[in-house]
């Protein structure tokens, strides 16, 4: 379905004629967002380049106006972009400029196409860290960008939805909310208030994806960081030898018997506030973000880790601020890792190895290669989020699907040890399944319908809370009854803040009776 | 106009209360907001009761007015907005329904004080992260769905810590579970499963909790809530450190929140320690206040179950170089005032009388958050606005506290008064209303706006207001909670 001509007009008044296009050399550019599959379905009927506020405010009230769908998005990925009829790309790409680092307050502020690796190089530079998306650090560094935003640093750094400060939303409509400080009295340090937090509505433990109108500016929490303003980077890519590791700095995997050993560890690991990093990595895991190039020589480590391993395990990251605080802090995990057998990864105390750790884990330049790996499709499941204990029982309840289909030839077989993340310190946890579909499968949808189905009985029938891969009506319409029947609520959200549901929300929730 | 007997048929005669003197007591409060004289004041026991209030309140469009915490109350927001209204007192709601060491949580109801919970979490290992000496009759819950600033920033993460999860009946009368205790199943049937509603947000893709926080009972009535806690330590090393300068102690805050050392971390000055520790008045605040610098710096480290002596003590030598650098010295003892007492009394509610009313009968809080960067000239802001209503300066207590790990400073300014002298809570009234606008311009952030300040505070932005009014017809259609609260 074509754009009539004076939509297509408005468009090019408000950007000027070379910031907009319908030519189909570009739409379809933008019709194979990453890792959906070929071939995709529909393209954008024509995409847009704000490079401001005012901009993308003017996009979106002629798109209000014309009755035409507009997504917005910055770096993307993955599932969250759905084109279709009658519905227009908003891209940020060029909205890409660090507005604030400030240091004494520990807050920055971004456009939502500063991508994370830029951030972070800058706060390091600045004795600073940002919580990177674990989507990786080529992902977009607004916090209400990413699906979660839960990344590496989570243990010590949060997530999103917490370490969110000011922001500027242009509403589904096309009304401008400076939320916080920042509407009060044009500061970014708050984003709560005057009176009840708008924060409230603009997300939650996941995002709405592009479905609520646009995010176009936000601050977030920044965290001190004690290593050094840039690392020291040997060899060249894909063999990259990142083999600095800063005084202070320590990497150690350790793997248990039972699951509950290792809750056990978790638990008092956090409760000493002893790890910067902590993410409960499988064998698989591990492998793959050593390995630099192909499946052979991933396949080969995994070989070598998974015969030395216990059990379920975790990798631990410490990086102290001082001599003192890091010899504390070493002998207080050994203490820990003696109470709860815990066996060592030898090759990960390889120095060599452990500053490639080190810098992937920090920098998340692994991320891909840890969750989605490389050569195959990725399938899997996104847990969601309460007691440290309870996702790792959920993932453990998941992963006899994936043993499943592992056995029947479905899977390649990498393990069936649960993938779970421990955040701020052991207050709360979130869990994965991860698994790579065997390229003999004809229909790899096919199996990521077996886990779905699988993990979202086991989600209700077992009590393990919402998952956040919920989206979409038919989800939420199946888990909202079974949870204070929230669906109705977010759909009175979409309703009341996107009344001519302008904002492409498939991945949301839609304004349907 | 509701009638008694349908009250009476929901929460029993002896929780419905008509008699004019009592109704008098929740007429007004300590602020400054006009007096208003509820209908009935009811006493509901249990959600179900509250659930049918609302109902009978939408019915008969009666304006509820829910309240937590016992007498007296400060800032306006328990006082009704409108006539006609519905006080529901909530203080008799005391359940503690669990108290939870492995996953750090304790759940209770509103009617909950600081006083009631804190033995049953000690018992549990556990402590709860406290405001700033809360008086006795202070619910728990209230204090965080207020946003209340708490006294440990390296564990304030956000600024809605520590409160997990509530159970609410919104305004529409429909129930409600926040974050993870949302669902699915019940609250036995999830810790069955080894959950412990700690995770606030969600479920999904929006955090409800949020649009409760700072709704001063506009948008529904919560039936209990759940608090994250922290472990009790094992052992605990508090100091002092005094300064004329506050720029020095805020760069010392700074790095100690930055790093992440310290529990209990805050800025006081000499009136509000002296006001604080003294026990007898006005001998003993006069003695104290005279004994302190201008600026007080109260830090506590602490050490848990693994090595905690040499935790501390790592930690207190890399606190001599940051101290060093910041030109300040820190005790444990300053002037008076022991650093080892300070933490007793600050890890309790204010023991009676409630410690801001020691001085003269009467305080007004003006308060608000702002950065680091803004809190000495905000401060001055006020000490010249003070003296230039009359207010005398060295007698304003001031209290500084980091929050949200240090991006935030919530900075606070008791005004003592005495509210028999009709001259002195005029300057007050007038001292309190007439910076608003000063402090904002000066970077102050009015995020809980209560009583007279609020419609100005609302007003500076139009944007949230409408966005605001747009989910309270999301969750209260009829306007039955708390009307005439701050942009509602």
């Amino acid at each position: 379905m074509a754009l009539k001509r004076d939509f297509y007009k408005g468009l090019e008044d408000i950007l000027g004629p070379e910031f907009v296009s319908d030519d189909p050399v570009i739409t379809e550019t933008y019709a194979n967002p990453v890792r959906a599959g070929l071939p995709t379905g529909a393209r954008f009927e024509a995409i847009t380049l704000p490079k401001n506020t005012e901009e993308v405010q003017a996009i979106v009230r002629l798109c209000n106006k014309h009755k035409v769908q507009y997504k917005a998005s910055s770096t993307g990925w993955l599932y969250s972009d759905p084109a279709g009829p009658n519905c227009i790309k908003i891209d940020l790409r060029r909205m890409n400029h660090i507005i604030e680092i400030n240091e004494k307050s520990m807050y920055a502020v971004v456009e939502p196409y500063v991508i994370g690796a830029q951030l972070q190089a800058e706060c390091m530079k600045r004795g600073l860290n940002c919580n990177l998306t674990g989507a990786g650090s080529n992902c977009s560094a607004l916090p209400l960008a990413a699906h979660v935003n839960l990344g590496h640093l989570s243990q010590s750094g949060s997530y999103g939805e917490r370490n969110q400060l000011a922001l500027e939303w242009v509403t589904g409509d096309g009304e401008i909310v400076r939320l916080g400080s920042l509407g009060s009295i044009d500061e970014w340090f708050c984003g709560d208030g005057p009176g009840p937090s708008l924060r409230g509505i603009i997300r939650g433990n996941t995002m709405p994806l592009g479905g609520l109108g646009v995010y176009t500016k936000a601050a977030q929490k920044l965290y001190h960081w004690p290593g050094p303003a840039t690392f020291p980077m040997e060899g060249v890519s894909p063999k990259y030898k990142p083999a600095y590791i800063p005084p202070g700095f320590l990497v150690r995997y350790f793997s248990f018997k039972t699951l509950d050993l290792m809750i056990d560890a978790v638990l008092k690991i956090g409760e000493a506030e002893i790890a910067t990093e902590l993410m409960c990595f499988n064998a698989a895991m591990m492998a793959s973000n050593l390995a630099t190039q192909n499946m052979e020589e991933e396949i080969e480590i995994y070989n070598k880790f998974k015969d030395s391993v216990l059990g379920p395990g975790f990798m631990v990251l410490i990086a102290a601020d001082s001599a003192r605080d890091f010899e504390y802090k070493k002998r207080v995990l050994q203490l820990i890792v003696d109470e709860t057998g815990g066996k060592a990864l030898e090759e990960v105390e390889d120095p060599e190895n452990q500053g490639g750790y080190v810098w992937r884990y920090f920098r998340e330049t692994g991320s891909i290669k840890e969750t989605g790996r490389v050569l195959a499709p990725q399938a899997g499941m996104v847990g969601g989020g309460d007691s440290f204990p309870l996702m790792s029982y959920f993932i453990k309840s998941c992963s006899k699907v994936k043993a499943k289909l592992i056995a029947d030839g479905s899977l390649f077989d990498d393990g069936t040890s649960p993938f779970i993340q421990s955040i701020e310190h052991g207050h709360t946890g979130h869990g994965e399944v991860l698994a790579r579909i065997s390229i003999r499968v004809k229909d790899p949808r096919q199996v990521q319908r077996v886990i779905n189905n699988a993990s979202n009985e086991i989600a209700i029938k077992e009590f393990f809370g919402v998952p956040q891969h919920v989206w979409s009506d038919t989800l939420h319409d199946m888990y909202g009854p079974n949870a204070s029947n929230y669906h109705l609520w977010l759909r009175k959200i979409k309703k009341t803040f996107d009344p001519n549901n302008a904002s492409e929300a498939s991945t949301y929730i839609t304004a349907k009776e | 106009m509701i009638e008694k007997r349908k009250l009476v048929s929901i929460v029993s005669a002896g929780n419905v209360i008509s008699e004019p003197s009592a109704l008098e007591q929740y007429a007004g409060d300590m602020s400054f907001v006009n007096k208003v004289k509820p209908d009935y004041v009811v006493k509901p026991r249990k959600t179900d009761d509250i659930a049918k209030l609302i109902k009978l309140a939408r019915e008969t469009s009666t304006p509820l007015v829910p309240v937590s915490s016992g007498a007296p109350h400060f800032r306006g927001d328990t006082v009704p907005g409108v006539g006609g209204a519905v006080v529901v007192d909530l203080s008799g709601m005391k359940y503690i329904i669990r108290a939870d060491r492995l996953n750090r949580v304790a759940m209770f109801e509103p009617g909950v004080t600081f006083d009631e919970l804190i033995p049953a979490v000690t018992r549990e290992k556990l402590r709860l992260n406290m405001p700033l000496l809360p008086r006795k009759t202070k619910s728990v819950a209230a204090s965080m769905l207020e946003r209340e600033p708490v006294l440990m920033p390296k564990y304030h993460w956000d600024i809605a810590d520590p409160l997990n999860c509530v159970e609410i009946i919104y305004g529409s009368g429909e129930m409600f579970r926040t974050g993870a205790a949302a669902g699915p199943g019940s609250l036995e049937e999830q810790w069955a499963a080894g959950g412990a509603q700690v995770e606030a947000a969600g479920p999904s893709s929006a955090s409800w909790y949020r649009i409760i926080q700072g709704s001063q009972g506009t948008m529904g009535i919560v039936t209990w809530a759940s608090a994250r806690c922290e472990l009790l330590p094992s052992l605990e090393e508090p100091f002092l450190v005094g300064s004329s300068q506050l720029d020095r102690l805020m760069e010392l805050v700074h790095w100690l929140v930055r790093l992440r050392i310290p529990n209990e971390c805050l800025i006081l000055n000499n009136c509000n320690l002296a006001a604080i520790m003294a026990e007898k008045w006005p001998q003993d605040y006069k003695a104290i206040k005279e004994s302190l610098p201008t600026w007080i710096l109260f830090y506590n480290l602490a050490g848990y179950d693994y090595l905690p002596e040499e935790r501390i003590s790592s930690q207190v030598e890399d606190i001599k170089d940051i101290a060093q650098r910041a030109g300040v010295e820190p005790a444990h003892t300053l002037g008076g005032v022991s650093a080892f007492e300070l933490l007793k009394v600050v890890q309790a509610a204010s023991a009676e009388p409630y410690w801001k009313l020691r001085a003269k009968g009467a305080c007004h809080d003006t308060f608000f958050i702002s950065n680091f960067q803004k809190v000495g000239e905000l401060t001055d802001t006020m000490s010249g606005a003070a003296d230039k209503a009359g207010y005398p300066v060295p007698d304003m207590g001031i209290y500084i506290q980091p929050i949200v790990q240090g991006a935030n400073f919530h900075c606070e300014f008791n005004l003592f008064y005495d509210p028999e002298n009709a001259r002195e809570t005029g300057r007050v009234r007038a001292l309190a209303t007439g910076t608003i606008n000063s402090l904002m311009a000066r970077g102050a952030f009015f995020s809980r706006p209560y009583g007279e300040i609020s419609r100005t505070i609302m007003n500076k932005d139009a944007a949230t207001v409408m966005a605001l009014n747009k989910v309270k017809m999301i969750l209260d259609p009829d306007k039955i909670m708390n009307p005439g609260k701050l942009c509602f």
